[in-house]
C-alpha cells in the first residue's frame, strides 16, 4: 500500500504542477461555453445591422398583417435579452409594395442584386390562393427569417379569412394568442425546478464534460505509461515495487487529478448554477445540483478506472504514440457509441434501448449518468449498473495488469494481438 | 555463504531461449563479473535474480534463502539504461527512491544529500533531472541505487556514459563498499573495465555459461602464452602458422596468441628479421582475449 501511495502522490504532484493542467482546467469550461452559448449570442448579435425587406402583394391589408406579425416575431416576444448584454432582436425594415407586375418583380430582383434591399416576399393574389409564395433574398440559408415569414404569412391569411367571416379585431387577436407549455419533470413526487429544455442542455453539458474528462485522463495515463516505458524507468522501479503497485499508483494518482479538476469546476460553476442561460432563443436554468455533481464524480471515477486500465495496458504494450493510435480507437469505441446514443437516451430515458445501454458496463458511466440526470431510473437499475461496472473494472484491472507487467519490459517491435493474449497467460 | 545462487535457471520468450539452464554462485563479499556479448542473456539473468521476471524453471536463492520480494530491500540495482523521472527534482526523486526502499523521507533526504556531495553533484539537487548531463544522471542513478545501504549491488554497465574522471570516482566508491563487505555484481561486455576489479567471473554466451571461476584460475588455465609486441616494419611474422594461433593487430602494436607448445623465442627471432622491436613481452591473456577466444569457439 505504501508504494502505491508513493506512486500515486508522485503522479498527482507531477500532473497538477504541469501547465497543461491549469490550461485544461480553464480551457475546457471555456470551450464548452464557447460551443454552446456563444454561437447563439453571436447569431443574434450580427443582426445589429438593419435588414430591408419588401413584401410585394396587391392586398395592402394582408401586407400590413404580415409585416406586423413579422416585426413582433421571431424572438423578441419570447426571449428576454441576455443579462448584461445589449443584445437586441433583429432589426428589420419592411416595406409593402402593392405593384405585382412582372416588371416590378424584375426590378425587385435587381434591387436585391445591387444590395438596395436584402430580400422580397412575392405574394400576388393568385399565389396566395394557391398558398405558394416565393421569398427571394441574397442568402437563402437564413432559416430564422424564413420561419418567421412563413408563420407571419400563415397568421395573416388566418386573420384575413377570420375577418371575412365577420370576426372583430379583438376576437381575432384573442384567438391567435400563443399557447405557452411549461414543462417540468416530476422527481420523487415533487415538481422539479428544471424544465424540459433546461434538463436537455444540462444533461448534454454534463455528459460531454464526463466524456471529455474520462477520455482525456485515460489517454493521459496511456501517454504517461508510454513515457515511462521509453525512459526505461521501469527496470529501476521494478527492483523496488511490483508492476501492480506501479499501475495502481499511476491510475489512482491520475484519478485524483481528475477529481481535483472536477472539484475546481464545481466550485467555479456554483455561482452560475442557478442562473439562466439563453440559448437558441430559449432560456433555461442549468441544473447543477449537489446530487448531480456527486454522481458526476462517482461515474467519472468508475469510468476512468475502467478506461484507464485499458489505456495503461495499451501504453505498456506499444512503443510510441503512433503505434498506440489504432488501438486507441478500439478502446474509445464504447465511449463514442455512448455519445451517439446520447440524444435518444436523454429524450426517452426509460426506453428499453436506454435501459440496456446504460447497464452495459462500458457505456454505463455516460449513459446511466445521463438517465439519472433526466429521469432518476429505478434504484435497482442504478445499483445493477454500478455492480456490473465495478465487477468489470475488477476483471479489466486483473487482465490489464498482466499485459502491463509484461509490456513495460518489452521494447522494440509492436506486439500483435495474439502475442498480447499470450502475455495474459504468462505466470 | 553465497549472496546469490542460481540453479539451472531457464527463461525463454516464445522460441527464443534467453537463458538456458544457467547455474552460478556469487560468493558473499566478492566482486563478480557477469560477462558476455550484447544479447547474451545478462540482463535476463539479472531480471530473474531480482524477481522482475520469474524463471520458467530452476531456482533462485538469495542470502541463503529461496528468493523473496523483501530480499530486495537489501539489494541495489543499477540498470543498464538510466531510468529516471525527467521532470522531478533531483532531491525529490532521490527521496522517492529511498522511500520505495523503506526509508523515511527525512532519512532519504539526508542520505541523498551526503551522496550527492560525495559524487560531486551536490549543487544540482534542486534542479530538474532533465537539466542534468548524461553523466550526472548516471551518477544520480548510482546514488539512488545506494541510498538504502544495500548489501548486494548489481551494476549493469555502470561506467557507460562516464568520463574517465567520473568512472574512477564511481570505481573508488564501489571498491570502498566492497571493502566494507558488500557483494558487487558487474554485468558488462567491456572486459577491460572489470578485469582489474573482479575476483570471479561467469562468461555467458547465447544464454549459456561458457566459462566460470575465479579470474586467477581461469587465467592460469590459459597460461602465459600471449605476447605483446610493439614493432616498426613488416608484419610477416604474424603469418607463421606454426607459431601464431591468432592475433589482434593494431598496426604498430600486436597481441599474439602463441600456438600450443610453440616457443616464443622463435617468434622473437622472426619479428627481428623484418622489423624493429620496441617491446616484446610475454603476458597472461587479457579477459578480452579469453572472451573472444571462448565465444569464437562456441560460435563456430
Amino acid at each position: 500500500m505504501h508504494n502505491i501511495f508513493l506512486f500515486a502522490r508522485r503522479e498527482y504532484l507531477e500532473t497538477v504542477r504541469k501547465k497543461s493542467f491549469i490550461v485544461m482546467t480553464i480551457l475546457l469550461p471555456a470551450l464548452m461555453f464557447g460551443f454552446t452559448v456563444l454561437p447563439s449570442m453571436m447569431a443574434s448579435k450580427k443582426s445589429g445591422e438593419m435588414q430591408h425587406l419588401v413584401i410585394a402583394t396587391s392586398d395592402q391589408q394582408f401586407g400590413n398583417d404580415v409585416r406586423d406579425k413579422f416585426m413582433e416575431t421571431p424572438a423578441e416576444g419570447k426571449t428576454p435579452p441576455i443579462r448584461g448584454s445589449d443584445n437586441a432582436s433583429r432589426r428589420f425594415d419592411v416595406q409593402i409594395d402593392t405593384n405585382v407586375s412582372q416588371q416590378e418583380q424584375d426590378a425587385l430582383t435587381q434591387k436585391v442584386n445591387v444590395h438596395d434591399i436584402d430580400g422580397y416576399l412575392w405574394a400576388p393574389a393568385d399565389n396566395l390562393a394557391q398558398r405558394k409564395l416565393s421569398f427571394r433574398a441574397r442568402t437563402s440559408s437564413d432559416f430564422e427569417t424564413q420561419g418567421a415569414l412563413s408563420s407571419a404569412v400563415r397568421e395573416a391569411l388566418l386573420r384575413q379569412s377570420m375577418r371575412k367571416h365577420g370576426a372583430s379585431a379583438d376576437e381575432i387577436t384573442a384567438a391567435l394568442k400563443p399557447v405557452d407549455i411549461d414543462t417540468k419533470k416530476i422527481e420523487n413526487g415533487k415538481v422539479s425546478e428544471s424544465g424540459g429544455l433546461a434538463m436537455f442542455f444540462t444533461a448534454l453539458l454534463l455528459m460531454i464534460m464526463l466524456y471529455v474528462t474520462i477520455l482525456m485522463y485515460s489517454m493521459s495515463v496511456m501517454r504517461s505509461v508510454l513515457e515511462e516505458k521509453n525512459s526505461r524507468i521501469f527496470e529501476v522501479l521494478l527492483s523496488a515495487a511490483t508492476p501492480k503497485q506501479l499501475m495502481a499508483g499511476k491510475i489512482l494518482g491520475a484519478a485524483a487529478v481528475g477529481l481535483t479538476q472536477i472539484a475546481l469546476w464545481t466550485v467555479a460553476a456554483s455561482p452560475f448554477a442557478a442562473q439562466s442561460i439563453s440559448m437558441y432563443g430559449e432560456q433555461f436554468h442549468l441544473n447543477l445540483s449537489v446530487a448531480n455533481m456527486i454522481f458526476f464524480a462517482v461515474f467519472f471515477i468508475l469510468g476512468f478506472l475502467l478506461y484507464s486500465a485499458l489505456a495503461a495496458a495499451l501504453g505498456s504494450a506499444v512503443n510510441s504514440e503512433q503505434e498506440a493510435q489504432q488501438f486507441q480507437f478500439v478502446i474509445m469505441m464504447p465511449l463514442i457509441v455512448s455519445v451517439i446514443f446520447m440524444t435518444p437516451v436523454i429524450q426517452q430515458p426509460h426506453s428499453t434501448l436506454a435501459t440496456v445501454l446504460s447497464l452495459i458496463p462500458f457505456c454505463a458511466p455516460l449513459l446511466m449518468y445521463t438517465r439519472i440526470l433526466v429521469e432518476t431510473p429505478p434504484a435497482w437499475q442504478i445499483a445493477l449498473s454500478l455492480v456490473l461496472l465495478v465487477g468489470t473494472i475488477y476483471a479489466m484491472l486483473a487482465i490489464c495488469s498482466r499485459i502491463y507487467r509484461i509490456g513495460i519490459l518489452m521494447y522494440g517491435k509492436r506486439p500483435t494481438l495474439p502475442e498480447i493474449v499470450k502475455w495474459m497467460k504468462y505466470a | 555463504m553465497h549472496t546469490v545462487e542460481l540453479q539451472q535457471v531457464r527463461k525463454s520468450y516464445d522460441k527464443f531461449i534467453a537463458v538456458n539452464d544457467l547455474s552460478l554462485n556469487i560468493a558473499r563479499g566478492s566482486i563478480f563479473g557477469l560477462l558476455g556479448p550484447n544479447g547474451a542473456g545478462k540482463t535476463s539473468t539479472i531480471r530473474m535474480m531480482i524477481g522482475i521476471t520469474v524463471p520458467d524453471s530452476g531456482e533462485v536463492r538469495m542470502f541463503g534463502e529461496p528468493f523473496r520480494r523483501d530480499h530486495l530491500k537489501r539489494v541495489g540495482y543499477l540498470p543498464e539504461t538510466s531510468g529516471l523521472y525527467k521532470r522531478m527534482k533531483v532531491s525529490e526523486q532521490l527521496i522517492l527512491f529511498g522511500q520505495l526502499r523503506g526509508l523515511s523521507a527525512t532519512d532519504a533526504a539526508a542520505r541523498g544529500k551526503k551522496w550527492c556531495e560525495r559524487m560531486e553533484i551536490g549543487s544540482w539537487m534542486d534542479k530538474k533531472t532533465e537539466e542534468l548531463s548524461k553523466g550526472m544522471q548516471q551518477k544520480m542513478q548510482f546514488i539512488a541505487t545506494l541510498l538504502h545501504d544495500p548489501e548486494f549491488l548489481i551494476m549493469d554497465e555502470p561506467f557507460s556514459g562516464l568520463d574517465p574522471v567520473n568512472a574512477t570516482l564511481l570505481k573508488d566508491v564501489l571498491l570502498e563498499l566492497n571493502k566494507e563487505g558488500r557483494t558487487i555484481l558487474f554485468s558488462t561486455h567491456r572486459m577491460d573495465q572489470v578485469e582489474k576489479l573482479c575476483s570471479s567471473i561467469c562468461l555467458i554466451n547465447r544464454g549459456e555459461a561458457v566459462l566460470q571461476g575465479t579470474l586467477k584460475e581461469i587465467k592460469g588455465r590459459y597460461g602465459r602464452n600471449n605476447v605483446q609486441i610493439e614493432y616498426e616494419g613488416a608484419d610477416d611474422f604474424l603469418h607463421e602458422n606454426g607459431l601464431v594461433q591468432s592475433f589482434n593487430n593494431y598496426g604498430n602494436y600486436v597481441e599474439v596468441r602463441m600456438a600450443p607448445g610453440a616457443d616464443s623465442q622463435k617468434l622473437l627471432q622472426m619479428v627481428a628479421r623484418g622489423s624493429r622491436i620496441n617491446k616484446f613481452e610475454l603476458v597472461e591473456p587479457s579477459l578480452e582475449d579469453i572472451f573472444i577466444d571462448t565465444v569464437g569457439k562456441t560460435d563456430a
